[in-house]
């Protein structure tokens, strides 16, 4: 095997010669706060390095809350998923560096996955809203999160090296960490960066209960110690390592070699720890959330037509090990769930060519192979007599696999330096495979499906500093092993598989303004986005648990996943706005609003009804003054409205309060100093009013009034 | 009424355990039944089999054994045994005895027997009472969730029954082992025992506020009040665990047949309370009752009662859809008749205790005839049973309640603490 992995390496370094240190956005896509970075024309936004520094986020997904469009919700303290226009899990696309994380097992509604990146890795993430499936593929429904890491940045000094340690606390959760990195050139032949990192949480305090909107019930999710504020389930430790070379081989060819080493312990999922209504100290616990992953990338600028090429082949392992323990009657249930991706992916985009004076024609070019195999099982664990049992399935079916596959392009098609159109398209091909179980009555599974989608768009440069835009984007998602086979608890009710659903594909329809000048940064979209057969939750009877399921049985609520029989449709807008004022004063704002409706799925023919935890209106503010000698003070409000509008699950969904959750504003003050590049320090003044508040749709509270704090030493 | 000595009570009760039948003595006087009575099928006269043979004999048709309790299928059998009934016979037995009426059918369909006189102010379905028309006039329950997840937990219940203490042999290890998984599956009956709180007892309240006995320290407050964790929950965990290390099974499948039977006791209880701000908890409070079964079927305690204690069967089953027929007739998201949900839930608990009390006179019973074993199993089942008894008891009579609980403090099994208990037992619980 390896073998074979350096011959098909020495295959690729023979292609071209030199490229650039990274593969850097489309010129066209400039480091503003509000437009697209990676695909041009497209709505979108990137939270940079400068923004993680003063915003100290408490996770990669904590990153994104000042981002137009994304409204992060909470199942627990060490988990956080992003709604992007009023979607998530499995109908966005998380990538790592182009490379997807989304595989196979991502389930309905929101997941944990994008918080298995280390924050104090990432030099930037991008954010691309609408549906984007020509370029992304398979899950991009309603958008795409790239995370971006850190590449060595000690230059070219021969042999050199470089080390930073970083600290942090934070006071809410007891948070303590720390990273230890060393970024060395090896005689410039080549550039390491390297780190290890750890933090240890303890339980969160928020600033009390969040109550439904026009009630004063508590609802059960979270529970709280004795002191009303701390909630219980929260609190996690994780030790993180990443190992990223880049060797230039040529002028224009570049290898990078990446190994990124996630592990989480102990965190425990907020809304079942303890479950509504049960014993204080019964919990569900993420004993184990892993991700590794490895890749090597070529990057080469091989001729005009490939101009930036790369080539990357990657493999990844999610690794998840529950344990659901019930100490009252000596019981621990046990779960694992192991998915191994190796993926390889090609894109390659051309130079602007000029066919006539005043037209330019560009092309983009990809392709991607990505095969999923699934480890699962699970078991009952007595611990008084110390016996384990092993049920005859886990979550999912063990060996089962999926392929996910597909070949796009791109083309961009400017005319006279004032309007350009772009099209393109991908044909797909999605393969699942899993065996059955008898014992539990599990079909077999050998399906796949072959979608093709396509999008337009046109930018029109009006005059210097004003751009309008349109897009009209396909996006689609082919069912997962999740949908066609797991069974498991979810917040609003036990879920069974249904192994009939048929992909859901989406249109999104969209029209934006862009203002852009020396002082001012301002873009604005409206979207309409129909989800054609999208894969929702509907209510089963009893009778419909399968045989030997006594989990489903038991249940209050039962749900099985159906292909809606209308369309499920979001109207939404959002923008950003930044200025820059004198002295070094910077405003940035944004604002966000959805309105989702789909088909009742007790019955197509009644009322249609609200989409499963659509955000309400929501924005945020920041300020910021720079000074010259490397202070900065600054302040970040986030507000968002009452989210009345509840889906059938959401009633049912004890992470929802009673009417729906109530609105809330909360401010923090920022500061910092930088020292040349040695010291550098940043303080969070969090939750300044104390307000209870609660993202719609999460588990966790908010932290309370608390600080933030973070110290770097390099040397 | 001639007294019916007691070593043929005892006798006669062990034909609702399926035990050998012990005839009574010749000479023992036996009473006359009088079905007019409110104590018309009062154990004496249930269990007198030789009565009901003559009885049998006298009816005209064909008996439809299916509308017989296991008890009196029992006694039927040994009156074929005995040659003293031909043939069962029966079209319309008018004058048939308490013990025939409460078997047979009525009108060719299978009995919705009621040989209990209901108070005044009970509701009756169909019949005549002093309540308002509503939902369950027609004798069903009515759910207001097309499912009802403590079906599945009665389900549970009956799969355990049948590993456990249904079965001829000993259970195994593994029977155990088998057993616990059942009762351990998510949302199933464990997490229920692990949060069941007795609404028959007030909150626990700390500083002026309501404490849960969900939450940490709780249940060491008030064991009463917070019986899942501080009770049932330790007598079913014991027993699992020393009968799935092989240790008395007899004994531990009882403590757990007990501690369940006790909490699907007190869960059909508090459902029905709890129904006031919840209306889909009067569902629960059926199905924790019924197995989401018909009246004519029933798993879990409405089959106990069914096969043992069928008259009891019948009045928890009006009883229920007493509590239904309230919250039809108190339509408001949380309900303001609180007196008509007390007449409702009173009518229930009523029956229900009848029927545990019953239930405790059989297995009273059951433990002098047995030996070994099974007589020690008789006697854990006790031990864990009586004291449920003890709330409602004394609340009846003080007296007897203490007279019962003090039999059973150092109950043997010897026959006259049994004929004891069976006089405090007839004392206090009468049919309702």
């Amino acid at each position: 095997m390896r073998a074979r992995a350096l011959t098909f390496l020495c295959v690729l370094l023979l292609w071209g010669d030199a490229h650039e240190a990274r593969a850097q956005p489309t010129e066209d896509g400039a480091r503003t706060t509000t437009r697209a970075p990676l695909e041009p024309g497209e709505a979108g936004s990137r939270v940079g390095r400068d923004d993680l520094q003063r915003r100290q986020p408490r996770s990669a997904p904590d990153a994104l809350v000042y981002e137009p469009g994304v409204f992060v919700q909470q199942t627990a303290h060490a988990q956080g998923s992003a709604f992007v226009r009023g979607r998530t899990g499995q109908q966005t696309v998380l990538l790592f560096d182009g490379i997807r994380l989304n595989n196979a097992l991502f389930r309905q509604g929101p997941n944990q996955y994008f918080f298995t990146i280390d924050a104090r890795t990432i030099h930037h993430i991008d954010v691309t809203r609408g549906s984007a499936s020509t370029v992304y593929g398979t899950d991009a429904i309603a958008g795409a999160i790239n995370a971006v890491p850190l590449d060595p940045q000690i230059g070219k000094r021969g042999w050199a090296a470089r080390t930073t340690v970083q600290g942090q606390y934070a006071s809410a959760d007891g948070l303590v960490g720390g990273r230890l990195q060393l970024d060395a050139s090896l005689q410039d032949k080549v550039y390491v960066l390297a780190g290890v990192g750890y933090r240890s949480a303890g339980r969160l305090e928020s600033s009390g209960p969040v109550t439904g909107v026009d009630n004063d019930d508590v609802p059960e999710v979270p529970r709280f110690e004795q002191d009303g504020r701390t909630q219980l389930g929260t609190g996690f430790d994780e030790l993180t390592m990443d190992v990223r070379a880049l060797v230039p081989l040529t002028k224009r060819v570049r290898l990078v070699a990446a190994y990124y080493d996630y592990r989480q312990f102990d965190s425990p999922r907020t809304d079942q720890c303890p479950p509504p209504e049960a014993p204080f100290d019964e919990c569900l616990t993420y004993e184990e959330q892993f991700r590794q992953l490895g890749y090597l990338r070529l990057n080469a600028h091989i001729n005009p037509t490939l101009r930036r090429t790369q080539l990357t082949l990657s493999v990844q392992r999610q690794h998840e090990r529950r344990a659901l323990a019930r100490p009252g009657s000596f019981t621990t249930n046990g779960g694992r769930d192991d998915v191994t991706s190796w993926g390889l992916d090609w894109r390659s985009s051309s130079v602007w060519f000029k066919p006539h004076p005043n037209h330019k024609l560009k092309w983009m070019w990809g392709a991607q192979l990505y095969k999923d195999r699934v480890s699962s099982t699970a078991w009952i664990t007595f611990t008084d007599n110390n016996i384990t049992r092993l049920r005859s399935r886990g979550q999912y079916i063990e060996g089962s696999s999926a392929l996910n596959s597909g070949l796009w392009t791109l083309g961009s098609w400017r005319l006279y330096d004032t309007l350009t159109l772009r099209a393109g398209a991908r044909a797909a091909h999605v393969a699942l495979e899993s065996p059955s179980d008898e014992e539990s009555a599990t079909e077999s599974i050998d399906t796949a499906w072959n979608p093709l989608v396509g999008n337009l768009g046109a930018e029109w440069w009006v005059n210097p500093w004003l751009t309008l835009l349109a897009n009209l984007d396909q996006g689609f998602r082919a069912p997962n092993l999740d949908d066609l086979t797991s069974r498991q608890r979810t917040g609003p009710g036990y879920q069974i598989e249904n192994p009939n659903l048929e992909p859901e594909r989406a249109l999104t329809s969209e029209v934006g303004v862009r203002v852009s000048n020396s002082w001012l940064e301002f873009d604005a979209w409206g979207y309409r986005s129909s989800l054609a057969q999208a894969i929702t939750r509907a209510p089963r009877q009893s009778s419909d648990c399968p045989v030997n399921t006594p989990d489903c049985i038991n249940s209050r609520t039962y749900l099985q996943l159906v292909n809606a029989p209308a369309d499920a449709i979001i109207w939404g807008a959002e923008g950003g706005l930044k200025v820059s004022l004198p002295h070094r004063m910077h405003v940035r704002a944004t604002l966000s609003w959805a309105w989702g409706s789909g088909p009742n799925p007790t019955d197509a023919t009644l009322d249609r009804v609200p989409i499963s935890r659509i955000p309400p209106l929501n924005g945020t503010v920041e300020g910021l003054w720079r000074s010259t000698n490397g202070w900065y003070v600054g302040t970040g409000l986030r507000w968002a409205s009452a989210q009345t509008r509840l889906s059938l699950s959401d009633v049912s969904d004890a992470r929802i309060p009673r009417g729906g959750t109530p609105g809330f504003a909360t401010i923090d003050l920022r500061t910092g100093y930088k020292w040349k590049d040695v010291v550098r320090t940043n303080l969070v003044l969090e939750n300044l009013t104390d307000t209870a508040y609660r993202y719609h749709g999460s588990s966790v509270n908010g932290p309370a009034r608390g600080l933030r704090f973070n110290i770097e030493g390099s040397f | 009424m001639k007294a019916l000595s007691k070593h043929c009570i005892i006798s006669l009760l062990l034909l609702g355990l399926s035990t050998p039948l012990i005839g009574c003595e010749d000479d023992d006087p036996i009473e006359e039944n009088n079905p007019t009575e409110n104590n018309a099928t009062s154990k004496k006269e249930q269990l007198d089999c030789a009565a009901a043979c003559t009885d049998l004999g006298s009816c005209g048709a064909d008996l439809d054994v299916s509308c017989l309790s296991d008890f009196q299928q029992t006694c039927v059998a040994q009156c074929e045994q005995d040659g003293s009934v031909a043939g069962f016979a029966q079209v319309s037995c008018a004058t048939a005895t308490a013990f025939v009426d409460s078997a047979l059918a009525l009108e060719g369909t299978c009995a919705q027997v009621n040989t209990c006189a209901p108070d005044a102010s009970d509701y009756s379905p169909g019949g005549d009472d002093t309540w308002d028309a509503c939902i369950s006039d027609a004798g069903t329950y009515e759910r207001f969730e097309p499912s009802i997840s403590s079906a599945g937990r009665v389900a549970g219940f009956e799969e355990i029954a049948d590993l456990l203490w249904r079965k001829d042999a000993s259970p195994s290890k593994a029977d155990f082992l088998a057993a616990r998984e059942i009762y351990a599956a998510g949302e199933g009956l464990d997490s229920r025992v692990q949060r069941r709180e007795d609404e028959h007892y007030p909150a626990v309240v700390e500083n002026g506020e309501v404490l849960q006995c969900r939450d940490e320290g709780v249940p060491a407050k008030d064991s009463d009040r917070c019986v899942g964790p501080a009770q049932i929950s330790p007598i079913i965990n014991t027993a699992f665990e020393a009968g799935i290390d092989g240790k008395d099974p007899w004994v531990n499948a009882a403590k757990i047949e007990a501690a369940l039977t006790w909490f699907m006791y007190v869960s059909t209880h508090k459902e029905a309370i709890t129904c006031t701000v919840k209306k889909k908890d009067c569902d629960s409070a059926y199905a924790y009752y019924t197995g989401d079964k018909p009246r004519a079927e029933g798993i879990g305690l409405a089959g106990i009662f069914k096969r043992q204690v069928p008259q009891a069967h019948e009045r928890v089953w009006d009883g229920l859809l007493a509590v239904r027929c309230w919250r039809d007739l108190d339509g408001e998201e949380e309900a303001i008749n609180l007196d008509l949900r007390d007449r409702a839930v009173n009518q229930m608990d009523k029956a229900l205790l009848y029927g545990l009390s019953q239930l405790v006179g059989q297995r009273t019973a059951q433990a002098l005839a047995y030996e070994k074993n099974q007589r020690s199993a008789a006697l854990a089942w006790l031990e864990i049973m009586v004291p449920v008894l003890e709330r409602s008891a004394s609340e009846i009579n003080a007296t007897t309640s203490t007279s019962l609980q003090s039999t059973f403090t150092s109950y043997t099994g010897a026959q006259g603490q049994a004929e004891s208990a069976l006089d405090d037992l007839e004392t206090l619980y009468v049919c309702p």
